[in-house]
């Protein structure tokens, strides 16, 4: 029996499964039941979604979806295999970079081939998985509705995990490559971060783009879908909803390029790989290389200009960090453009400024408050920890508002009221996402950024009433004052209910 | 230098987690100018006590007076002259030697020009100038130690408590330690550690104390604490093991 369930030691197989049980637990084994429990009822919902698009009129035809709709299937299939792209590289990053067991790994008989290969599946299992299980109840649907047809959904999820895995695994190989680990590194991170937003901007294109330009682009489209064109339901670039459809070549020719692709990648790169890693484990003793921001001269002098120096410094030589604010300032550009396109501040325009700001400023807060690397230094230093604190919002806050201050510059000429609006509150918001920081201080580590929404909700839902209220602000002093005490009353909840909340924990302080 | 004033008093000491006493009614008092060693097996209240006595933990009970300025009342005055290394010191990876100095020096609020200089001075005689460009990320064990140590020793501190300094050092950057400590002692400070290398102990401390079930169970020189386990001539280990197991 346990022949059949495990298998043999040491086979591509066996260590598949080694790297997704690891996988799995980093995902849902503390909580199983409830992960299996919310994933199904998701599920159930993400198939009746799945039933309603299939039985909307002309969504189906004799062989599948009708033909009209390809092209819009095949715009979500590129969207959906960008944002795995991104994913791809993210995990690509993590398995040379943070894992710990390359060394034990390498070290086995196994081969490096075969330890990288193994790696990339779980890679494009890991990636894919998600985007997987919202294709597949196409598929369930499809059979039930007597399109047999849509099975190929199956292979061809298989495939496009294989695919951008092998994309993902191929640019970050290439750029350790160029650049070496270090740098590959920063590249990766910021690289998968443009990758996940460049849709988001494209979406916006209408906004970046003079009503000219606009307009070209949109004579140029509707060009381009006609018969022979690049969005034609004809063209090459449809082919993945065709082979989902069932097609016999577009399917054989999706299932060759993702196979061929990803054992190809596995054979050029896998000795890049190894090499990256030791790389990587070795940076210690290997990197000797100095750095151009070298400084031997006069240190500064007070605790002001240190202290943000410091913040500033570490914030900005973080290439994780870069990466994840780089993706909330993506959101702001198409928000920038319409602003400077309007002239004056709208009703949304505002509010959005002042939400991204504020979520802005609550991250690096977050960062520069509670993911203090010395907490005994600063705790030990005769200075007071509260001081220190709010000298760390400073830093926090104000690269939050110097986005904010260009836009508002802008408008002072045009708009000197939405002008002031805006500072004013995009100011509040960010003051209010660094006082829920201040007032309820929780330790936490620099690299568990991500992981800071799953495990410190409350400060979360405490900083995003906050922002959300100073939101409202802007949106009374739009002209809707009578909504002005509900706004008020979350600006007063976020940061009253942290401090409430931070009573002990500012009491645990030893003396300052 | 004052020496009716004693480097460290702890007086009643008393802290507990969860209704467990981790210190427990603990009273020590060092003299300045002394390499003092606190012993104890693991939980026996060490590391809380010195971080209590480093301003990082509130006591429940009791009293802590570093050069005679209270902890609790008088904290800053107590602090400027003070200085902490935990075992695992928490660098910034991503700042360099002298950045990180630059900060320490900044938070004890030491003159800019006098920093730079000590720093140089530091950083050259632990031997980690020729990485000085380098972000700390990258250091090996044993120079994270040594820079962390640099920290501690920028801002002239007139006590030193340290909590297990040697763990994990080669047999090179353990000697630089030792010699520093040495060094920093000869010129009339105070060291007070801990460590579970007992040959470090028996070789660099002037006075040990033994600490266990958040007590103090003896304290003396090497010779005193033979005679209190009565087994003259024995190695510090013999005599560790005698006391701690009596209890």
């Amino acid at each position: 029996m346990t022949a059949l369930t495990i298998p043999a030691v040491g086979t591509l197989l066996w260590m598949l499964c080694h790297e997704l049980t690891l996988a799995w637990r980093n995902v849902g084994a503390r909580r199983m039941w409830f992960t299996i429990i919310c994933g199904g009822v998701v599920w159930v919902f993400v198939h009746l979604g799945a039933w309603a698009m299939l039985n909307f009129e002309g969504a189906i035809d004799r062989s599948g979806i009708g033909a009209r709709l390809i092209p819009l299937a095949g715009t979500a299939f590129w969207l959906l295999c960008s944002i795995m792209v991104s994913q791809t590289m993210a995990h690509a990053v993590s398995a040379l970079f943070d894992r710990g067991d390359m060394d034990l790994l390498l070290s086995s008989p196994l081969s490096t081939s075969a330890i990288f290969a193994v790696r990339g599946l779980a890679i494009a299992v890991a990636a894919g998985l998600l985007p997987t299980l919202l294709l597949l109840p196409f598929a369930h649907v499809g059979l039930v509705m007597g399109k047999a047809n849509l099975m190929a959904i199956y292979p061809v999820s298989a495939a496009l995990g294989l695919f951008t895995a092998a994309i993902g695994l191929l640019t970050t190989m290439s750029l350790v490559k160029l650049f070496g680990t270090r740098r590959a590194k920063t590249l990766t991170q910021i690289l998968a971060a443009c990758i996940g937003a460049a849709f988001f901007l494209l979406t916006q294109a209408q906004q970046l783009l003079s009503r000219q330009q606009a307009a070209a682009l949109a004579s140029w489209t509707k060009r381009e879908t006609e018969l022979g064109g690049w969005f034609a339901t004809d063209s090459l670039l449809w082919w993945p909803v065709r082979a989902m459809l069932g097609e016999p070549l577009p399917l054989a020719a999706i299932l060759l390029i993702a196979v061929v692709g990803f054992c190809l990648v596995v054979k050029l790169t896998h000795a890049r790989f190894v090499r990256g890693t030791q790389e990587s484990m070795l940076g210690g003793q290997s990197r000797a290389a100095r750095h151009a921001d070298s400084r031997t001269g006069k240190f500064r002098t007070g605790l002001v200009p240190i202290i943000l120096m410091k913040e500033w410094k570490l914030l900005a030589r973080d290439p994780q960090i870069i990466s994840q604010t780089l993706m909330q300032l993506l959101y702001l550009v198409p928000l920038i453009f319409v602003g400077f396109n309007r002239s004056s501040g709208t009703i949304l325009l505002i509010p959005g400024f002042v939400m991204l700001t504020a979520m802005l400023a609550g991250n690096l807060a977050w960062l520069t408050i509670a993911a203090e690397d010395a907490p005994e230094l600063v705790g030990t230093a005769p200075v007071s920890r509260n001081r220190v604190r709010w000298l760390k919002a400073l830093a926090a806050m104000t690269p939050s508002m110097l986005l904010v201050l260009p836009m508002a510059i802008y408008w002072l000429t045009r708009d000197a009221y939405a002008s002031a609006v805006l500072l004013f509150c995009a100011t509040g918001g960010t003051f209010c996402a660094a006082l829920c920081h201040i007032w309820n201080p929780r330790q936490g580590k620099r690299h568990d950024m991500k992981k800071r929404y799953r495990e410190d909700r409350l400060t979360n839902i405490l900083e995003a009433l906050g922002s959300m209220g100073w939101a409202g602000v802007a949106v009374c002093m739009s002209g809707y004052w009578l909504w002005l005490p509900l706004a008020l009353a979350g600006v007063l909840m976020g940061p009253g209910a942290a401090w409430l909340l931070g009573r002990s924990a500012r009491a645990d302080d030893a003396p300052d | 230098m004052n020496t009716s004033v004693p480097a460290l008093a702890i007086t009643t000491l008393v802290k507990h987690f969860h209704g467990k006493y981790a210190v427990n009614n603990l009273d020590l008092t060092i003299p300045p100018g002394q390499f003092h060693a606190l012993l104890g097996p693991n939980g026996a209240g060490k590391t809380t006590t010195l971080r209590i006595v480093a301003g990082l933990l509130k006591p429940d009970a009791g009293q802590v007076s570093i050069f005679g300025h209270d902890t609790l009342t008088d904290t800053t005055a107590a602090k400027r002259i003070t200085a902490f290394l935990p075992d695992d010191p928490m660098l910034y990876g991503k700042l360099n030697p002298l950045e990180y100095l630059e900060f320490v020096a900044g938070l004890w609020s030491i003159d800019a020009r006098a920093a730079t200089a000590r720093s140089e001075d530091l950083l050259k005689w632990l031997e980690l100038w020729e990485n000085r460009d380098e972000y700390i990320e990258g250091f090996s064990r044993g120079m994270r130690q040594k820079l962390a140590l640099a920290g501690a020793l920028i801002h002239q501190p007139k006590l030193m408590i340290l909590d297990e300094p040697l763990t994990g050092l080669d047999a090179h950057a353990a000697r630089a330690v030792k010699d520093m400590l040495v060094d920093f002692v000869a010129q009339g400070n105070t060291v007070v550690l801990t460590t579970h290398i007992l040959e470090i102990a028996e070789r660099l401390a002037e006075r040990i104390s033994i600490i266990q079930k958040g007590k103090i169970v003896a304290e003396g020189t090497l010779e005193e604490l033979r005679e209190k386990s009565g087994e003259a001539g024995a190695s510090l280990e013999d005599v560790f093991l005698n006391l701690t197991q009596s209890q």
